[in-house]
């Protein structure tokens, strides 16, 4: 394993540590939709999705 | 200056009148906060743009994972802590400026590897634009309350970030391409998520407003270009 990947390793320990816990409080702070909020983030990502579907068609050709 | 007057004129036993006029500034100052923070972003936007040309045109290096990271949180904690002040806006350009040029290299990279590189560049241009206005046209016309995808987009950010440097230092390629389907769709519930927030009075600041959207774009950019080289690249 080269410094690099070390390095790498280190950089992920360090992210845990400091982003960790403040993502973990906002999880359990964050307000949870109802179904029908996630119904609409679940189409307007299918909606994403469809796009991308749609970009490599095209390049494709 | 209209509004003071109507609050003090509707003033005496007239507390609805007051309560509209309140809202009113509220909607107003939000108003604000979205104009600062799209201005900011198209300035930045276009300025990172330079950078990313200009590293091209002078065939400058990658410089590495450890200092795009290095550099990347350095001055992400900078602009974090000048985002009261007017030097916040330089942190933003240098932020956002640095990121240009470690885009450059990347993109030189995509275009002499593939055959059709130019073309999976300007595609996946027009698709993060797309995806951009079409998100953020939708949280601003509809008003739509998206604060319930903060613990979502948080927390599966981190993992995926964690993923994407596991599979730097593992290298599988296999979990890379995944992290990228994933951060597509993470940034797109982040645009609507901070969109929503900035529009709800929940992001007063459009300094860090206007980095969160330039952090959505460029990972949302680099990720489709990732994903479209995969599944439409003509290896040369």
């Amino acid at each position: 394993m080269g410094w690099e990947q070390i390095a790498l390793i280190g950089v992920a320990v360090l992210v845990v540590l400091f982003f960790g816990p403040g993502a973990k409080r906002m999880a359990e702070d964050s307000p949870s939709g109802s179904s029908q909020d996630w119904w609409t983030f679940a189409k307007l990502m299918a909606g994403v999705i469809g796009l991308i579907l749609l970009m490599v068609l095209l390049l494709r050709g | 200056m209209i509004l003071k007057v109507e609050a003090n004129a509707t003033m005496p036993n007239s507390g609805g009148f007051t309560a509209v006029s309140r809202q009113e500034a509220g909607v107003l100052a939000q108003n604000k906060v979205l104009k600062n923070t799209y201005m900011l972003l198209a300035m930045t936007l276009l300025f990172s743009g330079a950078t990313a040309g200009a590293s091209m045109a002078m065939d400058l290096p990658h410089p590495g994972m450890i200092l795009t990271l290095v550099g990347y949180f350095g001055l992400l904690f900078l602009t974090n802590a000048l985002r009261n002040s007017a030097w916040g806006i330089l942190a933003v350009f240098a932020l956002t400026g640095f990121m240009g040029m470690t885009l450059g290299p990347i993109l030189s990279q995509y275009i002499s590897a593939f055959a059709n590189g130019s073309q999976l560049v300007m595609t996946a241009f027009g698709g993060t634009g797309a995806i951009f206005v079409g998100l953020s046209a939708y949280a601003v016309t509809t008003k739509k309350d998206f604060s319930f995808l903060g613990g979502f987009v948080v927390v599966g950010v981190l993992v995926a970030f964690l993923a994407g440097l596991g599979a730097a230092i593992f290298s599988i390629p296999a979990l890379s391409l995944a992290v990228s389907a994933a951060f597509v769709l993470l940034m797109s519930a982040l645009i609507l998520w901070e969109t929503s927030n900035i529009i709800h009075g929940g992001e007063t600041n459009y300094i860090m407003a206007t980095v969160s959207l330039y952090v959505a774009i460029f990972n949302l950019f680099v990720s489709l270009l990732q994903l479209l080289a995969a599944f439409a690249g003509e290896e040369r």
